[in-house]
């Protein structure tokens, strides 16, 4: 009976399976780590909404402050999305038989609630204060991006804990002047992580680190 | 070395004659041990426990299915006694899984021939047993889903673990205990996994023992390379011995609770762990070679050498017991008196006796040559080995949490059916994997046994074909 | 145990009786203890659920996916005036038990309460609240409550509506024939609604039956000044203080205030002086825990006690009783050194009676009051508005129904099947009705089940009301929500009874008119406020001499076994009883859970054969009851106490139902109280043989001798306590409790001088163990509920932990309550251990838990030295996603995440109210001030005793109680470092009475190198 050895032909896997052995780990390790991560999974989120409606067209070409609808975003931690009575403020007077509109109508008739999807999800474990970011001169753009440029709103950052702290450790270049807060076409005039270094000392930003600044 | 100038003491202990009986030729060896492999049945006592064994499997599955189903609640453990039967498991096992490591590693620095006949045995036995230990913290956390951040992988939390942790310590110092014991198992197996192979008389046989052996034929350079490689693991090994129980001591040391916080820890949790790997090796080779027809290659004097590192290691653990006290005592420190004298007074009084006769008392039997060569003595005795230093765990990990600073949170710790069922369950997956083993690997690291063999020192080269 | 005979500069401690006696039962008990444990010990009382409101309301939708579930906004489609989502709000309100309210504020966070508070401006609360108030907000909650109107035929169930009941009542409730049981409620509403009733229905009658009510205190004030007033105390003025049984500061409808005010002289540093409490009493009440000097005796012998202390101070020509336990050495001495203190401070000392005892001796004790000079200073007289709510009441009823007077009976709340008096034989009194019986409930209770009709009745978070306090104030109670399942509440009821079917509001406006005021802006400040001053401040009183009281051997000697009756306090008279929260709430004395149980003397307990868990047959008056023993120390001889309100066979899916094969809970103690003893009889007991396994928090477990040992020589170290001549000789006496060598640290101290720098003291000196922080932090942290098999497992949640300790004799023990709750210790062993990094210190001190980091490798537990951790042994929030509890999600608080299983927990200071108040400051622009942050233990705590806030700020209350010199720091020696620092105790015995202590501070001088803990 003849003996098993490895043919000769099969050396070739020997360097194959020495990469394998160590490559593999590191590669699934990756694989998991990024692959998986928020800034994959989470960025280009953009759900269908029940009624269309155009951040595009009302907060770019119509001008309307983010304020107007999201009014309690200076005092609370929830920038509240508005309620139905508000939409009818206008659509009371324009495009009153719109299709698009047949929902915030039925709405505001029966008084039951559209059912918008949420686009920005934190876990429920997470606690995130609108008012106090504003208050430190953080722009909504920093989070949401161009929101005044979307037909439909999506996701545009990761809005990972990675993503938070990175924040947290270096807000600089997102501190604005407080009255630009909600000017979302803003640009600095000077480099905004020097300019963001001045305002953080005006405003006093001191961002926190600690596990109980987020979760409670 | 003239032989002229050797007592008659020294011949005895290098003189290779002696640790084999009856002088055996190399092929007969061979043929012996990996023969095992080819019995076309094993004997029907290998039936009879692997059905056990597998029963027991079973049950530590459906326990731990249960735990996870269900919450760590199914155990024993409460406030203040948050760890309890599984970490002592764990320590148990850890402590087990030291013997291989010790026999294969330090005694092959130290060019102790006789550990040729039961290296392959408790390395094998060490990773079952470290397989076994690794089960337990990781299943003891509250929500295993999330054991893998135990492990610093890069994430979107840009959260590492806490370095600081004696726990995380663990990890490294386990897996790499794991990591080298089993590389070092399996590289000394190579030459004889090549020896079935070249023995096989069935194509499957052939293909899964050649594909295991590596391509190894026995040639001068492999034997070179071999040789090499087998001296840097070993030497490679050597400090794990020492490391991971010492590290696996850091859980209970670097604490503050009374009767964990001790600087004495790593030592005599190293001693203590060889000493329970030495019983177990006792206890499982002991119907090994019964079973399997061994007893001249695993002699009475491999057995009597076993009892002697027992007796040495069961009095350096005595002694850790009195010097614990004395500390306690020495140091003034109100706490650390009490948890000492509630140890040996206080409601688990009956743990920490039987512990002391387990370990210290019944040991001191090996003092008389008879009895640690009388197998109806060394069997019961090593038994309450392993009984007595799973109860030391058990003491050092309950008494002191249930009664720590503050008198109104202390409690009796009571262990569930789930907890018994859990232990017993991990004698189930410890005697599956070793039942596994000798029926199918060659339980006697056969090619080094040859080298001890009188035949390998015989005047000139009278040399056999073996293989 | 020789050794606690002791007379040392140091207290002994100790905790229990299995501990100070090693009975051969106990130690049989430890050997056999070994044994396996019951692995599926697991309840399913109520749970807690993952929940979040974020904007309005959330609908969680069911795709899944790689991400979180896909989430859906429903915002109002109208948003009101100021409502901002996701913040909270607090409304005035208010809470009655018993017929006597309290003022709170309720916290509610987008339409749904979620925390009691106390109501600030309402004296009888002054923000704090009692443990059943806090416990509202389950009860609101609970969803076992009644969800509809049904009727009821030989106990089968059909649902039926308002309507249809509302058309049984107008043909059967009406005129002769007709009738009202109540429950007591001095409610100005509730009494002008059924003034009006019974204008309606001239014929008709009306009764009234309260279970633990106060009617004995006001005939006693009847007898002794012939007009119907109560007692309302000034605990605050008072230099000494007599509380005959006299539970004052927990189970008196004041009892807020009167803690409060006995707090004010307990901090001797203050300089006022310290005041004196004497305790005479039958069980050992968390107020005989405060009292400086105590006495046991039995509830019926309070009146020669009494009669014996008046002869002694000779203000009264009574002759003084003899013999018996009158002739004891010790309770001469007592009576002699309590007589001298009361008449050393006539115009400071009140006598407070218990409401158990018999009219006369409330009568004699108001007229001690009088002469002592205490009316105007520490006591003063107010109108009484109750009716009589005894068993008499039962008496008549039962008496109209036989002779056909009553037809008909309409019953507002209350449970009297439960709860009537054992000779009554409610339910075959309402059987007699045959079906034309109606009860208005919460619950589909016993009473509920044996009436014709139920109907659900509104909580009283549902509905506007109003009620009356004990010192006559009105109090304004605004719905916090509307009623969840349509029920009416009491006022509503009798208001569509007469057909007029108003509103609650409209009622309680009009009565409002009526009573108070006709003025807007006046009814606006009430329902602001929530509370109305009353109009005088006291009723002015002649006393009324009484014939002198007889007193017969059998009594002074205390002849065979007495059994009192008290409320519980957990659930009172059993309405609380399908509260997790009350029912897991470890005793103030006994630290049992889940249950309540005979209690007995440890030498009766030992008479009658029979230790804690033996179960005995108690008979009295005919009747029998099988109940456990539990062996109180300090409880009087030959006495023995069983609690209200257990045994409940149709309280709910918590506290007992029977028809879903639910156990019932403890033993009710209404089986075996007649109308004649309603307070107290005489009883039998014999053992049966059984055990009974009680859950308590502390005693888990049987002490050796080994460990009481190791308890008795660190636990003058633990709670530290000490006379007043020793606080005055040293007054940092406590800080020299413990010695040891300087702290040497391997990491370097992190300093936190910049920012914030939150602690904590807790003042042992007035905390009297009264619960209100357990469960106030409980309601505010959503923690859950276990059950009784995991208390006994060890695994209850309570982040904050009331530990007890006895020192001294069994038989008339000292008692010490000490709340531990996270201490935040800047070196904390939890945090280095942890390999998750899931506990790790914030910049500001706190000990920060992260629970979705946890992983519940249960390290930080061990080596937490003051065992505070709380893990999730299981799914504690399991039974929330069960169909029907929706509502219990309602309640979570979502400022605080809820714990999944696996998971590690603890307080950290109400960190979320922290971040509210810092995030307050800033959104408005300003500081953080003293006092902006107060967690939910402070706020609760009636005496002040648990301060918080910055130690970082000179002026913080928290900094001048840290160098108060009774300040101390637990187990100081392990370098911890702790944030939580607690004020050692001060005892004011009496100089005749107190044991010679050996003051000895010198026996450190000689290192030099000690430091002070």
């Amino acid at each position: 009976m003849s003996v098993f050895h490895f043919p000769r032909w099969s050396n070739i896997f020997r360097p194959i399976l020495g990469i394998t052995s160590i490559a593999a780990p590191v590669y699934l390790t990756g694989l998991f780590a990024f692959g998986a991560s928020p800034e994959n999974l989470n960025v280009g989120y953009k759900p269908v909404q029940p009624v269309p409606f155009s951040h595009a067209l009302h907060a770019g070409e119509l001008g309307m402050d983010c304020r107007y609808c999201h009014n309690t975003v200076q005092e609370a931690n929830h920038a509240a999305i508005p309620p139905t009575a508000t939409c009818m403020n206008c659509h009371t007077q324009l495009h009153k038989e719109s299709d698009a509109l047949a929902l915030v109508r039925e709405s505001a008739a029966t008084g039951k609630p559209i059912q918008w999807v949420r686009v920005h999800d934190l876990p429920d474990y997470v606690r995130f204060d609108h008012s106090a970011h504003l208050h430190a001169g953080i722009s909504c753009v920093s989070c949401h991006g161009r929101v005044d440029q979307m037909e439909v709103v999506e996701q545009v950052e990761p809005l990972s804990m990675g993503w938070c702290l990175d924040c947290h450790r270096n807000p600089e270049p997102n501190i604005r002047p407080k009255s630009e807060v909600f000017n979302l076409a803003w640009q600095a005039d000077e480099a905004p992580h020097i300019l963001g270094a001045k305002l953080r000392k005006e405003y006093g930003v001191n961002p926190q680190e600690d596990c109980s600044t987020c979760h409670r | 070395m003239a032989k002229a100038e050797l007592t008659q003491l020294d011949v005895e202990a290098i003189y290779p004659a002696n640790l084999i009986e009856g002088d055996p030729s190399f092929t007969q060896v061979t043929q012996e041990v990996a023969g095992i492999t080819e019995w076309p049945k094993p004997p029907r006592a290998w039936y009879i426990a692997f059905a056990i064994a597998l029963t027991l499997l079973g049950i530590l599955g459906a326990c731990l299915t249960y735990l996870v189903v269900t919450g760590v609640g199914v155990w024993g453990n409460n406030q203040p006694v948050a760890w309890g039967w599984p970490i002592v498991n764990f320590v148990f096992w850890v402590g087990i899984g030291h013997a291989g490591t010790l026999i294969s590693a330090v005694l092959f620095l130290f060019r102790q021939d006789w550990r040729t006949s039961i290296n392959r045995f408790a390395e094998a036995m060490t990773i079952f047993a470290v397989a076994c230990a690794g089960l337990f913290p990781a299943v003891h956390v509250g929500r295993i889903w999330f054991a893998y951040w135990l492990f610093p992988i890069p994430n979107q939390m840009s959260m590492w673990p806490n370095f600081r942790s004696p726990l995380l310590w663990d990890v490294f110092a386990v897996s790499t205990y794991a990591t080298v014991s089993l590389l070092f198992w399996y590289m000394g197996m190579i030459p004889d996994l090549a020896t079935i192979r070249d023995r096989a008389n069935t194509k499957i046989r052939r293909m899964a023992y050649g594909v295991f052996s590596l391509g190894w034929s026995g040639s001068n350079r492999h034997w070179h390379r071999y040789e090499r490689a087998y001296l840097l693991l070993a030497a490679l090994a050597t400090p794990l011995v020492l490391s991971v129980h010492s590290v696996v001591s850091f859980d209970f040391a670097v604490a503050q609770t009374p009767g964990w916080h001790t600087t004495i820890f790593p030592p005599y949790f190293v001693a203590g762990a060889v000493f329970s790997g030495f019983a177990m090796v006792v206890t499982l080779m002991v119907p090994a070679r019964q079973f399997f027809g061994l007893k001249h290659i695993v002699t009475m004097r491999h057995l009597e050498n076993m009892n002697k590192v027992i007796l040495t290691t069961g009095m350096i653990v005595g002694y850790a017991y009195m010097t614990e006290f004395f500390m306690a005592w020495y140091s003034g420190n109100q706490y650390e008196a009490f948890a000492f004298v509630n140890r040996a007074f206080g409601p688990y009084a009956w743990a920490y006796w039987t512990m002391v006769s387990c370990n210290v008392l019944f040991p001191q039997l090996f003092w008389f040559r008879k009895l640690r060569r009388n197998l109806w003595v060394m069997y019961p005795i090593v038994l309450l080995v392993n009984v007595g230093m799973w109860f030391e765990r058990f003491v050092i990990t309950v008494t002191s949490l249930s009664r720590d600073f503050v008198p109104s949170s202390w409690q009796y710790f009571k262990p569930t059916a789930i907890d018994m069922l859990t232990f017993l369950g991990s004698f189930g997956l410890f005697a599956t994997l070793f039942l596994l083993f000798v029926r199918f690997l060659p339980m006697i690291a056969v090619a080094e046994v040859k080298t001890v063999l009188p035949t390998a020192h015989a005047h000139g080269h009278k040399k056999e074909e073996g293989e | 145990m020789s050794s606690l005979n002791r007379s040392e500069n140091m207290q002994k401690h100790w905790r229990s009786l299995a501990e100070l006696e090693a009975t051969p039962e106990f130690l049989e008990k430890l050997g056999a203890e070994f044994e396996a444990g019951d692995e599926e010990a697991w309840t399913t009382s109520s749970r807690r659920r993952f929940l979040q409101l974020m904007g309005a309301s959330v609908a969680l939708a069911g795709a899944t996916s790689c991400t979180w579930k896909k989430e859906n906004i429903a915002p109002l489609a109208d948003r009101p005036e100021g409502w901002v989502p996701g913040t909270s709000k607090t409304y005035a309100s208010s809470f009655e038990l018993g017929g006597y309210g309290q003022g709170l504020n309720i916290t509610s966070y987008d339409g749904r309460p979620v925390k009691v508070e106390g109501n600030k401006l309402d004296p009888n609360s002054n923000g704090a609240t009692s443990t059943w108030a806090q416990a509202a907000m389950l009860e609101l909650y609970d969803p076992d409550r009644s969800r509809g109107v049904a009727q009821f035929e030989n106990g089968n169930e059909t649902e039926s509506d308002w309507a249809a009941f509302d058309a049984w009542a107008s043909a059967n409730l009406k005129g002769a024939g007709a009738a009202i049981l109540s429950e007591a409620s001095a409610s100005p509403s509730f009494m002008r609604m059924k003034a009006a009733w019974l204008a309606a229905n001239p014929n008709a009658k009306w009764f009234t039956y309260e279970p633990v009510n106060r009617d004995n205190e006001r005939m006693g004030c009847e007898l002794a000044f012939k007009m119907p007033v109560r007692p309302d105390y000034n605990t605050g003025a008072a230099k000494v203080i007599l509380a005959l049984d006299d539970d004052l500061f927990h189970m008196h409808p004041a009892a807020l205030r009167n803690a409060r005010g006995f707090a004010k002289g307990r901090r001797p540093e203050d300089g006022h002086g310290m005041n004196r409490l004497w305790s005479v009493e039958s069980t050992f009440s968390p107020t005989g825990g405060q009292a400086d000097q105590r006495l046991p005796i039995r509830a019926s012998q309070i009146g020669a006690f009494l009669a014996a202390l008046e002869a002694e101070m000779g203000l009264s020509q009574v002759a003084a009783p003899k013999g018996g336990f009158l002739g004891e050495k010790k309770s001469q001495a007592f009576i002699k050194a309590l007589a001298k203190d009361l008449l050393a401070n006539k115009g400071a000392a009140m006598i407070s009676v218990g409401p158990d005892q018999p009219a006369g001796v409330h009568a004699r004790a108001q007229l001690l009051n009088v002469a002592l000079g205490a009316v105007g200073h520490t006591v003063e007289y107010r109108p009484v508005e109750l009716v009589y709510s005894g068993a008499g009441e039962i008496a008549s009823l039962a008496k109209a129904v036989k002779s056909g007077a009553v037809k008909s009976l309409m019953i507002l709340g209350g449970n009297p099947v439960y709860n009537a008096p054992a000779d009554a034989d409610f339910a075959g009194l309402l059987a007699e009705l045959k079906g034309n019986t109606a009860h208005l409930s919460l619950y589909r209770d016993e009473t509920s089940l044996s009436c014709g009709w139920h109907v659900p009745r509104a909580h009283f978070l549902e509905a506007w009301a109003d009620t009356r306090g004990w010192d006559g104030s009105m109090t304004v109670a605004q719905p916090a929500i509307h009623p969840l399942w349509g029920g009416r509440s009491s006022i509503e009821l009798l208001s569509s009874l007469i057909g007029e079917a108003k509103m609650a509001f409209t009622l309680v406006r009009e009565t409002f008119s009526e009573s108070v005021s006709r003025s807007d802006s006046a009814w606006r400040k009430a329902v602001h406020d929530g509370f109305v001053a009353p109009k005088a401040k006291g009723v002015p009183v002649t006393a009324v001499p009484l014939a002198a009281p007889q007193f017969d051997a059998a009594t002074l000697q205390g002849e065979g076994l007495e059994i009192a009756f008290r409320a519980d306090a957990s659930v009172w008279d059993g309405r609380f009883a399908n509260s997790g929260w009350l029912q897991e709430l470890p005793d103030s004395m006994t630290k049992m859970t889940w249950d309540n149980a005979l209690m007995l003397a440890p030498k009766t307990a030992e008479a009658e054969g029979v230790t804690t868990g033996s179960m005995v047959t108690i008979t009295t008056a005919g009747k029998t009851l099988d109940a456990a023993v539990y062996v109180l120390p300090g409880h009087a001889q030959n006495a023995a106490t069983l609690t209200l309100g257990y045994g409940r066979t149709a309280a709910g899916h918590v506290g007992g139902l029977l028809d879903a094969d639910i156990r019932d809970l403890g033993f009710n103690a209404s089986a075996i109280r007649s109308s004649k003893g309603m307070s107290w009889s005489s009883a039998t007991i014999l053992a049966t043989g059984a055990t009974y396994e009680l859950a308590q928090t502390q005693e888990h477990h049987l002490i050796d001798q080994t460990g009481m040992q190791g308890r008795e020589q660190r636990l003058p170290a633990i709670a530290r306590e000490g006379s007043l001549t020793e606080f005055n000789d040293h007054p940092d006496f406590a800080s020299h409790r413990v010695h040891h060598p300087a702290n040497v640290s391997l990491f370097d101290k992190r300093l936190y001088d910049t920012g914030h720098k939150w602690g904590m003291t807790i003042d042992l000196a007035t905390c009297n163990g009264c619960n209100g922080c357990t469960i106030a932090c409980q309601s505010e942290n959503n923690i859950p509920v276990v059950g009784k098999e995991q208390v006994i497992a060890g695994r209850e949640m309570h982040w904050i932990r009331m530990d007890r300790y006895y020192s001294g004799d069994a038989d008339d023990p000292q008692a010490i309550t000490m709340p531990v709750s996270c201490t935040q210790c800047e070196m904390a062993p939890c945090e280095e251990v942890c390999p998750a990094g899931a506990t790790t210190h914030s910049s500001e001190g706190l000990n920060d838990m992260a629970y979705n980091r946890c992983i519940g490798t249960r390290y930080c537990a061990n080596n937490c030295p003051v065992k505070v951790r709380r893990f999730n042994f299981f799914d504690n929030t399991e039974a929330l996603s069960k169909p029907g509890n929706e509502t219990l999600h309602l309640m979570q608080n979502p400022e605080v995440t809820v714990r999944s299983r696996g998971v590690m927990e603890k307080c950290t200071y109400c960190v979320q109210r922290i971040h509210t108040g810092k995030h307050d400051a800033r959104n408005e622009g300003r500081e953080l001030r003293d006092g902006d942050i107060v967690p939910a233990c402070a706020q609760v705590c009636p005496t002040d005793a648990i301060v918080f806030g910055d130690l970082n700020d000179p002026e913080s209350e928290v900094n001048k109680m840290y160098s108060n010199p009774r300040n101390y720091e637990l187990l100081s020696e392990l370098n911890l470092q702790m944030r939580t620092h607690y004020l050692a105790r001060i005892r004011n015995p009496h100089p005749d009475l107190a044991v010679a202590e050996t003051a000895d501070h010198n026996a450190h001088a000689a290192t030099p190198e000690v430091h002070h803990g």
